[in-house]
């Protein structure tokens, strides 16, 4: 019995060329040899036209110089950022605020010159920056902060100010600056105040945006062919409909992919920095005998309202089951005394 | 001549003429791969394409496990079966596609339909991507004597076929 799967491997060029011998000897292979032949060539006779130019404008579309190298190099610049971020957390975390500013600054510096001096393909990054600063002049830093952001085209996100009587206050302000002036606008956010922790990281978003690209010309690309197919409509009114809903959604899915490039766009133009200003309290000058008087007798006012408040709530809290306690303790002593009275002759 | 390997490689590292001796090798037998398996000729240039933009984000992660050849009908037949999902849920835009059979080989499609659909996409990744016993048996993830059997089968089919139309 001849092994018809061996001759098919054989003939598909996927077995021993000892096959040879027995197909020019065997009647059956060589008819079963014709036949599965037949069935290729058969097969093979199912031509496709040739794609049209399209596929090729839109591939090579995605590969647009900078895009290319933007897929391909987005983790050097990444684990490069990471890297600054861990050293300057490293940094800050083991040496004083003040030595951490002066170490800091030059490396910012530094920095921007490299931005600065990058070529057009560098990676689309979405760039975010926290600082945190202190300062005894809080009212100058606030006003100065107006000054910088409009220096540098920017603008307020979200101010939040924290001003209790007799404590320090704060700020912590979400401003969005022009990606190219971040680092300019953090240098000048650093003379504030003394810097009391700093960092930036990025995001890279260069493939998602690539992505979208891709996909907005597709949905382009299929809204353009569905107006095509209504404009020559030859089918009955369901089909017409049909075509229609879906040109609708199509075109839905066009302006909410058009968002979500814009807000990426925006992501990457503006930057966003957060700052927290606190006031140095404990430096304010107010060192005259009469202040340190006030000051005191304020404390003292505090202190007594504060103890007064916490005898409260302990009472409030732990009274209920005292108080049930010490009748329970008071029945058990009363029942002693009075077994005790009646026992005793 | 670059291997389809060499070229990926080359690609990673920037070189765009790579990445065009690629697409060059591979533009008509994935848009073949994709139009032999669909109905619509957009769909099947669009179903390319996007196979194409898979390889330009990934080429900077390949890594030479194995053929290129059959990482690129991997990502292919991904894309087919989420397609065939689509279908199967009976989404509006491709409802109102018209069918193209007068141009097709009618017969060659009707007799690969009643094929089941495992052997049938083996006979067709074998036939017409002419992809390897191994390759077919990676890709679809089934071992390779399971791929010879299962293609003998299928052909047999076909034979029957095609004996039963002369």
């Amino acid at each position: 019995m001849c092994n018809q799967e061996e001759l098919m491997a054989y003939l598909d060029g996927e077995a021993s060329a000892g096959m040879a011998e027995h197909l020019e000897e065997c009647g059956d292979c060589q008819v079963l040899a014709a036949e599965l032949r037949g069935v290729s060539a058969r097969l093979m006779e199912w031509e496709v036209e040739p794609p049209g130019a399209g596929l090729d404008r839109r591939v090579r579309a995605a590969l647009a110089p900078e895009k290319k190298v933007l897929a391909r190099r987005w983790w050097p610049w990444a684990l490069g950022t990471a890297g600054v971020c861990v050293v300057a957390l490293v940094a800050v975390s083991i040496m004083p605020s003040q030595r951490v500013a002066q170490m800091i600054v030059p490396q910012r510096v530094s920095e921007g010159k490299l931005r600065v001096t990058m070529p057009m393909s560098a990676p689309m990054l979405a760039r975010t920056a926290q600082i945190a600063l202190s300062t005894t002049a809080f009212d100058k830093a606030r006003a100065a902060l107006d000054d910088i952001l409009q220096r540098h085209q920017g603008y307020f996100g979200n101010v939040s100010l924290t001003a209790p009587d007799n404590a320090a206050r704060s700020l912590v302000a979400t401003l969005r600056v022009p990606t190219a002036q971040l680092d300019a606008t953090l240098a000048e956010v650093r003379k504030l105040g003394h810097v009391q922790s700093e960092s930036q990281s990025g995001e890279e978003v260069s493939a998602q945006y690539v992505d979208l690209e891709a996909r907005l010309a597709n949905a382009r690309h299929t809204e353009q062919r569905l107006t095509d197919l209504l404009h020559q409509r030859t089918g009955d009114l369901a089909d017409v409909l049909a075509v229609e809903k879906e040109l609708d959604n199509t075109r839905g899915e066009i302006e909410s992919m058009e968002a979500e490039e814009k807000a990426l766009s925006k992501r990457v133009d503006y930057a966003n920095l957060t700052v927290t200003i606190t006031e140095d309290f404990t430096a304010r000058p107010d060192a005259s005998t009469l202040g340190r008087f006030r000051r005191a007798a304020i404390d003292g006012c505090q202190s007594l309202a504060g103890s007064i408040v916490a005898v409260a709530l302990f009472l409030l809290a732990w009274a209920p089951t005292t108080l049930v306690w010490c009748g329970l303790l008071w029945l058990v002593y009363w029942g002693m005394r009075r077994l005790l009275a009646r026992r005793r002759p | 001549m670059d291997s389809d390997e060499e070229l990926i490689a080359q690609f990673a590292r920037g070189s765009r003429e790579a990445f065009e001796e690629l697409f060059a090798r591979y533009r008509e037998p994935l848009y073949g791969f994709f139009r032999r398996r669909l109905d619509s000729r957009e769909r099947a240039e669009d179903l390319a394409q996007e196979t194409f933009l898979a390889v330009i984000r990934g080429a900077p992660r390949w890594e030479p496990k194995a053929l290129v050849r059959t990482w690129l009908y991997g990502i292919a037949l991904k894309l087919l079966y989420a397609e065939r999902r689509k279908l199967q849920r009976g989404a509006p835009s491709e409802s109102v596609v018209v069918g193209e059979a007068e141009d097709t080989k009618l017969w060659i499609r009707q007799a690969l339909a009643r094929l089941d659909a495992t052997e049938r996409e083996i006979l067709m990744l074998r036939e017409y991507e002419q992809l390897s016993y191994a390759e077919i048996a990676e890709l679809l993830r089934i071992p390779v004597n399971t791929v010879r059997s299962r293609l003998f089968r299928a052909r047999m089919a076909l034979r029957d076929c095609l004996k039963g139309e002369v």
